[in-house]
């Protein structure tokens, strides 16, 4: 590893044993129930484990990880020249690894304290092929990452015009286009999902520990309750409730921290040309991404983030179907005056017309047959569900009610969904809305349509309608229920669009 | 010299007025000997291994195989040349279309400066009859995003070469 040679082969720093002994244990984690349990059950069972056998057999398997992790170090070699990013890697099995600059789709950085220390960074690479030909510098400078960065820049300004580059290192980070406060990071934790789900999986059993705990704390409080006698019965009720509630908030309390753990600091900032994040607490994530990579841009609202009038962004790249959630470009929160600002930060000059608020006007609505074909579905669900009752002897007042029950009770849903259909549309670039509980948008552009699909089913065909499909890189924007000479224009349309376009879609 | 002329909505080039093409009328024939085979095998299974004393089965078993195959061939056969009717492609100078469904209909359009890769297969019985199926792939579906079965072998390859082509220029001027 020489300095003067930037373009040579290089080593990562030592410090990346780090980054390998954690590969290593999280490969182990992994594989825990294959490989651990059984052989420690073996150890355990067949009594040869005394104390001093245990300690020496941990201190060999200490050993032999620092080993491995340091053989990867020693093995690991990179270099970043005029075509792309080569490494070389593997103790027993030998990897090469080469990545073109306009493979890459994406550039992560995260530095932990200790990295920090020395100015080194974990850096991973996005491509668009599948998720194991992902290259991954452990422990490299900073300042080599970012050199990485000013390639990659210039190579596409050299793709796209011809013109010599701007510079070796990018420095230029652009405009700020989105910075998050402390109290957004409490929006997020509150409103991630995995608090939800969490809380939904763990009620029923905080529930019964509650009802478990209620004699224990009786005997505890005691006194307590007996001075308050008549309250005993309900006392009970009560500590079920407030431990159920204790635990919601520790969940909240856990999801927040985790926000703050991820995102404190965030910043999102734009040159036209690429787009990058940084946050973190104590561990820096920094994420960037080549506008020109974006797919289709989400943009979320559930019912807790319509509280508090906040969107969540999603930019998604050209993935394999190995799914990588790394691949998408995430905005954990952004507040309006930023969804308003969305068509020009991501597709520049095509985003123009382009709106992407939630309650816009610009949306066409799909055909009303929607709600009648989608009730009669449920109909014949409940017609169903009611024959089957009757089958099992349940009186016939009762299965005729519960058959009615179900379209009844799906209607005021299916109208909300109707409701929340919509499609605009402009010159470069379309946008779906749709929704249920929360509502979506998914944007894109019509030049990177990848493949049309009209489709339409016997119901459909005696109303004339058709459900219109845009398959792109990243997933699929469906359009139900819209008229066919409608339809049959847009796909007109798109296809112009897409076959007339010379520009790289990738 | 980058030019931006307004193009009028309805002059656009429509999917609707393409001169379709349908898929070889052997495909039919493929498609039930297919299902005969299929069928043959489960008979001649079921009678010869009761005959042979392999199967210790009882005597409905055979009959009820006997029954389903007869219901099978019979919805076959007329739900075979529907489906054939309903198939057809499209080659335009910039995409490739394709429709098909009996019921649910689907027409799928691809660009050519979209694909990323042509494939023809033939498998047995395809061979039998002289048959290919061309799979087209782009970026977007999983799998290949268009399969069109029964073509003539020898077509199916010119229609793969051409494609190839079309698909290589519109990269080379994009």
């Amino acid at each position: 590893m020489s300095p003067a040679d930037p373009d040579g082969w290089q080593r990562a720093s030592p410090l990346s044993v780090l980054f390998y002994v954690g590969q290593i244990l999280r490969g182990v984690a992994r594989n825990l129930f294959q490989a651990v349990v059984p052989a420690t059950a073996v150890v355990i069972g067949t009594g040869w484990a005394t104390r001093d056998r245990l300690y020496s057999l941990a201190g060999a398997l200490l050993v032999t990880l620092i080993l491995v992790a340091v053989g990867r170090w020693l093995r690991f070699r990179f270099r970043i020249d005029e075509e792309g990013i080569r490494i070389r890697q593997g103790i027993f099995q030998r990897e090469e690894l080469d990545i073109g600059y306009g493979r890459i789709q994406g550039i992560n950085t995260t530095q932990n304290p200790i990295y920090r220390l020395f100015g080194l960074v974990d850096l991973s690479l996005d491509t668009a092929g599948s998720a194991k030909a992902e290259g991954h510098l452990p422990a490299i400078t900073a300042d080599l990452g970012d050199r990485l960065r000013g390639r990659i820049r210039r190579r596409r300004d050299e793709s796209a015009d011809g013109e010599a580059g701007k510079g070796e290192a990018d420095t230029d980070e652009g405009e700020t286009v989105l910075a998050l406060t402390p109290g957004d990071m409490v929006r997020i934790g509150l409103t991630s999902n995995g608090a939800l789900i969490l809380l939904a999986v763990l009620a029923p059993l905080v529930d019964q520990l509650g009802q478990r705990a209620g004699p224990w704390l009786e005997r505890m409080f005691g006194p307590v309750a007996e001075a308050l006698q008549d309250l005993s019965a309900g006392a009970a009720a009560f500590v079920a409730v407030a431990s159920i509630l204790a635990a919601a908030m520790l969940l909240m309390g856990i999801s927040i921290l985790g926000a703050f753990l991820r995102h404190h600091g965030y910043t999102l900032s734009s040159d036209g040309e690429v787009i990058r994040s940084r946050g973190g607490l104590l561990t820096t994530h920094e994420h960037s991404m080549g506008l020109g990579k974006l797919q289709v841009l989400r943009i979320g609202q559930g019912p807790l983030l319509r509280l508090f009038g906040a969107f969540r962004v999603v930019a998604k790249q050209a993935a394999s179907h190995a799914v990588n959630t790394r691949k998408s470009f995430l905005i954990p929160l952004a507040p309006p005056s930023f969804v308003a600002r969305a068509p020009a930060v991501f597709f520049g000059d095509e985003g123009r017309d382009l709106d992407l608020r939630i309650d816009g006007n610009g949306f066409h609505s799909i055909s009303r047959r929607y709600v009648r074909s989608r009730t009669l579905l449920f109909g014949g669900i409940g017609a169903v569900a009611g024959l089957l009752l009757i089958a099992i002897n349940v009186p016939l007042a009762v299965a005729a009610v519960s058959a009615l029950l179900v379209p009844a009770a799906a209607w005021p849903l299916i109208l909300r969904r109707y409701a929340r259909w919509g499609l605009a549309l402009t010159a470069d670039a379309a946008v779906v809305r749709q929704g249920f509980v929360g509502t979506t948008l998914q944007s894109f552009l019509l030049r990177k349509v990848q493949r049309v699909d009209v489709v339409q089913s016997p119901f459909q065909r005696r109303h004339a309608l058709v459900t219109l499909q845009f398959v792109l890189a990243a997933e699929t924007v469906t359009v139900p229920w819209i008229d066919e000479t409608v339809a049959l224009r847009l796909c007109d349309r798109v296809l112009y669009r897409v076959e007339s376009s010379r520009l790289a879609w990738l | 010299m980058f030019e931006n002329a307004d193009i009028p909505l309805e002059s656009l080039p429509s999917v609707e007025e393409v001169s379709w093409q349908p898929i070889a009328r052997s495909y039919l024939a493929e498609l039930i000997a297919g299902h005969v085979v299929g069928l043959g095998i489960a008979l001649l299974v079921a009678f010869g291994g009761t005959a042979l004393g392999i199967i210790d089965t009882p005597g409905s078993v055979p009959k009820g195989v006997a029954l389903y195959a007869a219901v099978h061939l019979l919805v076959v056969a007329v739900w075979s040349p529907l489906s054939v009717r309903h198939r057809g492609y499209a080659l335009r100078e910039h995409d490739l279309l394709y429709r098909l469904g009996v019921l649910r209909r689907k027409l799928i359009a691809i660009p050519f400066n979209r694909i990323q890769h042509v494939e023809t297969t033939s498998g047995v019985t395809e061979r039998l009859f002289g048959l290919a199926t061309l799979v087209v792939y782009t970026a977007g579906g999983s799998g290949g995003d268009l399969k069109i079965r029964g073509l003539e072998t020898d077509r199916a390859h010119r229609l793969r070469e051409h494609i190839l082509r079309r698909a290589g220029q519109a990269d080379e001027s994009g």
